[in-house]
């Protein structure tokens, strides 16, 4: 059985991929977190699924398309604007970001 | 300085990824309007394409189909099981915090391109994903307009398939005629309706040979001109080889090209924020394309550009300017008039010089284009023909010629008034003209 | 008599129709229990009190007018109803009872409730739930906790909590809540209700702010069986919005149970479902329930199911991913507060599931679960060529104390793990109360296949109609 443990400097790498900001106590408390989740999922490795195929849509639907005609549901810009926080001359505004 | 200059011993590996708007009413994953481009700010936006809790994505059936007809068009294989997947990362534009895109199983995989040099081009694969909001910067702030959010874009993926500028921007041109011919996309790259990306590297010519790529790429996104491209690719090889001559490999990174300085800019994010926890879609059921479905699209799809050209050539003998000219996207109503004109009618020589040559033909309809045809064609231009009816209009006429002689303009318009009545009209007027006054003797 | 807010929805619409009471009275009398018992349970977040009187004033003009034809073209005129504060309410607060969505005014509205309003149904307001509903109590609503009615020392089961509640203290006539494992289900076992959750895809999630998209199912909240059955079908059904619904029609599940014959029915007892740690009482009252459905002519066949255990698994490595995926779209630009505002369980499971579908993990996590998913659902197929239905707890104790969830990183998936095999595979499954442990109702649940709501409600039905532990109200202690 694996003895899984996940740094701080790991979490701190997922806090970063989440948007989050994580104090060092939250750091160290996430730490141990994770490594208890971790090791509960580790049963399915009990389970072999080498020739077992991935199901993520479990309804078996497929080929599920809307025809290109516009439907009822645009919003006004005034409703598109409504709950933000900042707006300026019909856009929604935030502070700066440069990079991407 | 030339490209190869810039180069020195270094060689070119460019590589492109060309977005297309799709030409659909609506947009990617809901049904607003895509008409957008004169459009005031947030005035085509619905819940899914805010990113608004709740929302849900459907896909839009011709987007779909437009992408595929992309692919058979540049001899792509449909995947016969494709699906969407979500590609995360922060980003204002971005309102969900993910892109519906595709990762493992793309709608075409493969497919080429012939260059008029000859030089084959391979393409990896043609997907289909929603595009992000536009953002522009102001004082600071970050300015969002959620419009052009979840607008469908098929993105086409070379491979380090180029060795040198002009291959690349042939190759955009011939996708845009290829998107115009389809009708999938108008291709404008001043709205943004075709964007690329560049992926640039150098390495040596011995690398070259020995089929060796580098072990980094450049890529440089937002190019909105084959100009702009231009500029961007020359300026990363002089820095590239600067670096590569100090013997420092470039890093593998984004890079913006600021025009006002003629350099690139690293917009290097840290290495994990590239992490983009792709999984398939939840909220779309996957995609299934059997037989019947791939025929039927096969069979809608016509005659493309290279080979409209070569057929111009080759079986209508036209020259190669002519076939260039018919064959371009942006004239295919040329082209249609053309086919009608030429269909067991006109020689198709004629009418490809005559289209080519006469701008005031390209808004003229089919049967009005016919008339100045047949016209001309009934002129009567043999210069015996037009000689013996002079004689006889001079000698009906004779206190006419003594005014002419005597300087009398009108009298002269007056005689070649006759001519044209004798040969109801279809004299070619320059020939007669010029007859009248040599018979006359001035 | 009862007073008319401790109806149930079939006598209340029979009420209505007959002219023995108005919807005003009705939605009035509802608002009066709320504000007696209300700031004791604390149900409920937001409120509609003004609109709901003049829908009432309005169901009533229609009612006056046309009689009981207004009933049909809307089935649910007049009817009071909570709605879990996940659904989307044009102009209404929806918080998910979440600080990050507090102020935030949904400019659309969500399907199902639509599809109720439609029908006539009037909105009392919005019931707490864990935020995000990321929870089996109801103590993760970053806002206040709400009271199990039949004790309050205890929590009422998450994340559906305020609707169960509302139901259960007769504040309303019935209530809509949300699935991804569990959260209908658990809530309805613990405070003593019928909750209904449907097939994943038979309802749609269109508006309801997304937890794990592969397996959230809306569904209702409940007096009875046949309550629920009279909702279900008004909001099932094929969604435009919504790509993963199913396009089979909706059956008139109504008249599908009502005279549910329950004789050669094979209900499955799997082994693994009595194997895990159950307190002894909700032991003895599950199996009782069992000998119940034996003695009213079905049979009951011992069979086996996939340990539990790798569900809890799967289902903690799908949802967190799924949820890590979903929270993203929220950062405070558009609406909402900035990510500073998510509460502790939220981030949690953000963190988790960005590690779990992060580069060189995937595979072995999230690319895993759902191989295991795969064998689930084979687990369930093989199980469902020789039973009808699967019966077991609904959770394995009575509802908690306030507070014992504590500390634990894992709480809500370790209580749901009844739940969360058949969730995984978007199963239909119901809970109905099946007795009394220390006072607390203690749920059985049903399970059965895909779109097969008809047989595990009418076999629920049947339990009801030979049982009255459904009828149990609580007498709600003020914390004097």
């Amino acid at each position: 059985m694996s003895e899984l443990i996940i740094t701080k400097e790991q979490v701190k790498r997922i806090a970063h991929l989440c948007k989050l900001q994580l104090t060092e106590a939250e750091l160290e408390k996430f730490s141990q977190m994770f490594t208890q989740t971790l090791a509960v999922i580790d049963v399915l490795n009990e389970l072999d699924t080498s020739d077992v195929p991935e199901t993520y849509q479990v309804t078996g639907l497929g080929n599920v398309f809307q025809e290109d005609v516009e439907q009822k549901g645009t919003l006004t810009q005034e409703e598109v604007l409504k709950n933000a926080k900042n707006k300026k001359r019909g856009l929604i505004v935030t502070k700066g970001v440069f990079d991407r | 300085m030339t490209e190869r200059e810039l180069l020195g011993e270094y060689k070119l590996v460019l590589g492109m990824e060309i977005h297309l708007h799709l030409k659909t009413k609506t947009k990617m994953f809901c049904r607003d309007s895509a008409d957008i481009y004169e459009a005031e700010p947030n005035t085509h936006v619905c819940p899914v394409c805010l990113g608004l809790p709740g929302a849900l994505p459907v896909p839009n059936k011709d987007a779909v189909r437009m992408t595929q007809l992309l692919g058979l068009a540049v001899k792509s294989s449909l995947n016969k099981d494709s699906r969407f997947d979500r590609k995360h990362y922060f980003y204002p534009d971005l309102p969900k915090g993910y892109q519906i895109s595709q990762y493992k199983q793309p709608l075409c995989v493969g497919g080429f391109l012939k260059l008029d040099s000859g030089t084959t081009i391979e393409i990896e694969r043609i997907h289909l994903e929603e595009d992000t909001a536009k953002s522009f910067h102001e004082l600071g702030n970050t300015l969002i307009d959620f419009n052009k959010s979840d607008m469908p874009l098929a993105e086409i993926v070379t491979g380090p398939s180029f060795r040198n500028i002009a291959d690349a921007v042939e190759f955009s041109k011939k996708i845009q005629d290829i998107a115009r011919y389809l009708g999938i996309s108008d291709v404008d790259m001043e709205k943004g309706q075709m964007r690329l990306e560049a992926n640039i590297s150098i390495r040596t010519a011995e690398m070259e040979e020995k089929g060796i790529l580098p072990s980094y790429k450049v890529e440089i996104k937002n190019i909105n001109s084959f100009r702009f491209m231009e500029k961007a690719v020359r300026a990363e090889i002089v820095r590239q080889k600067k670096l590569l001559d100090k013997g420092e490999a470039p890093v593998q990174e984004n890079r913006g090209f600021d025009e006002n300085s003629g350099k690139t800019v690293s917009q290097r994010e840290k290495e994990e924020a590239h992490d983009y926890r792709y999984f398939p879609e939840p909220d779309i059921p996957p995609m299934h394309f059997d037989e019947n479905y791939v025929a039927d699209i096969k069979s809608s799809l016509t005659e493309l550009p290279d080979e409209r050209k070569a057929r111009l050539v080759d079986e209508m003998g036209l020259n190669k300017q002519v076939a260039a000219f018919l064959s371009s996207g942006t004239n295919i109503n040329i082209y249609e008039k053309f086919a009608d004109l030429t269909d067991n009618k006109h020689d198709p020589v004629k009418i490809g010089n005559l289209l080519m040559n006469r701008k005031e033909l390209w808004s003229m309809e089919v049967s009005d284009i016919e008339s100045i045809i047949k016209t001309s064609e009934d002129k009567i231009t043999d210069e015996d023909s037009i000689k013996s009816v002079v004689e006889k209009v001079l000698a009906d006429n004779p206190d006419a010629v003594e005014a002419v002689k005597a300087g009398k303009t009108a009298t002269f318009e007056f005689l070649v008034g006759q001519v044209m009545r004798e040969t109801s009209g279809k004299a070619d007027s320059t020939i007669a003209r010029k007859l009248i006054t040599d018979l006359i003797g001035r | 008599m009862a007073r008319l807010n401790e109806l149930n929805l079939i006598d209340a619409l029979e009420g209505l129709k007959t002219g023995r009471f108005t919807s005003t009275e009705l939605v009035t009398a509802c608002y009066e229990q709320i504000e007696q018992f209300d700031p004791v349970v604390k149900a409920f977040v937001t409120f509609t009190k003004e609109r709901a009187l003049e829908q009432a004033k309005e169901a009533d003009d229609l009612i006056q007018k046309e009689g009981g034809k207004a009933f049909e073209k809307k089935p649910l005129l007049g009817i009071p109803y909570a709605c879990k504060d996940n659904f989307s309410t044009t102009g209404i607060e929806t918080t998910a009872s979440s600080n990050i969505l507090k102020g935030y005014f949904p400019p659309y509205e969500s399907t199902v409730t639509t599809r109720v309003n439609e029908a006539g149904g009037i909105m009392l307001g919005k019931t707490n739930m864990d935020a995000f509903a990321h929870g089996s109590s109801t103590e993760t609503s970053d806002f206040f906790k709400t009271l199990n009615p039949w004790d309050i020392s205890r929590v009422p089961g998450g994340s559906s909590g305020g609707s169960a509640v509302a139901v259960a203290s007769d504040m309303c006539i019935f209530a809509l809540g949300s699935e991804t494992a569990g959260s209908i289900r658990g809530p309805a076992a613990w405070c003593g209700v019928t909750g209904m959750k449907p097939t994943y895809g038979r309802v749609s999630r269109y508006g309801v702010i997304a937890m794990a998209s592969s397996t959230d199912s809306p569904g209702p909240l409940t007096k009875t069986v046949d309550d629920a059955a009279y909702v279900l079908e008004i909001i099932a059904g094929k969604d435009p919005f919504d790509a993963t619904t199913s396009p089979k029609s909706v059956p008139e599940y109504s008249g599908f149970i009502k005279d549910f014959d329950l004789k050669g029915f094979k209900i499955g007892r799997p082994r693994s479902y009595f194997e895990i740690d159950l307190e002894d009482e909700v032991r003895e009252i599950v199996e009782s329930a069992v000998k119940k459905y034996e003695e009213l002519g079905a049979e009951i066949v011992d069979m086996d199911l996939l340990d539990p255990k790798y569900s809890i698994a799967v289902y903690t490595i799908l949802q967190r991913s799924e949820v890590s995926s979903n929270l993203a779209r929220l950062d405070g630009i558009r609406y909402g507060q900035n990510r500073e505002a998510f509460g502790m369980e939220a981030r949690k499971r953000m963190m988790l599931g960005a590690y779990t579908l992060s580069a060189g993990y995937y595979d072995a996590y999230y690319s895993k679960a759902q191989k295991v998913r795969t064998l689930i659902i084979e687990d369930f197929n093989e199980a469902y060529k020789k039973v009808d239905l699967v019966i077991g707890p609904t959770m394995p104790s009575i509802a908690l104390k306030l507070g014992e969830s504590d500390n634990s990183p894992m709480f809500g998936e370790l209580m749901d793990v009844l739940a969360e095999p058949s969730a995984i595979a978007g199963l239909p499954g119901i809970s109905i109360n099946a007795g009394f442990s220390r006072g607390m109702p203690v749920g059985v649940q049903l399970i059965g296949q895909q779109l097969t709501e008809g047989n595990v409600m009418g076999v629920a039905k049947v339990f009801q109609q030979n049982t009255d532990f459904h009828l149990n109200r609580p007498v709600i202690k003020s914390s004097e």
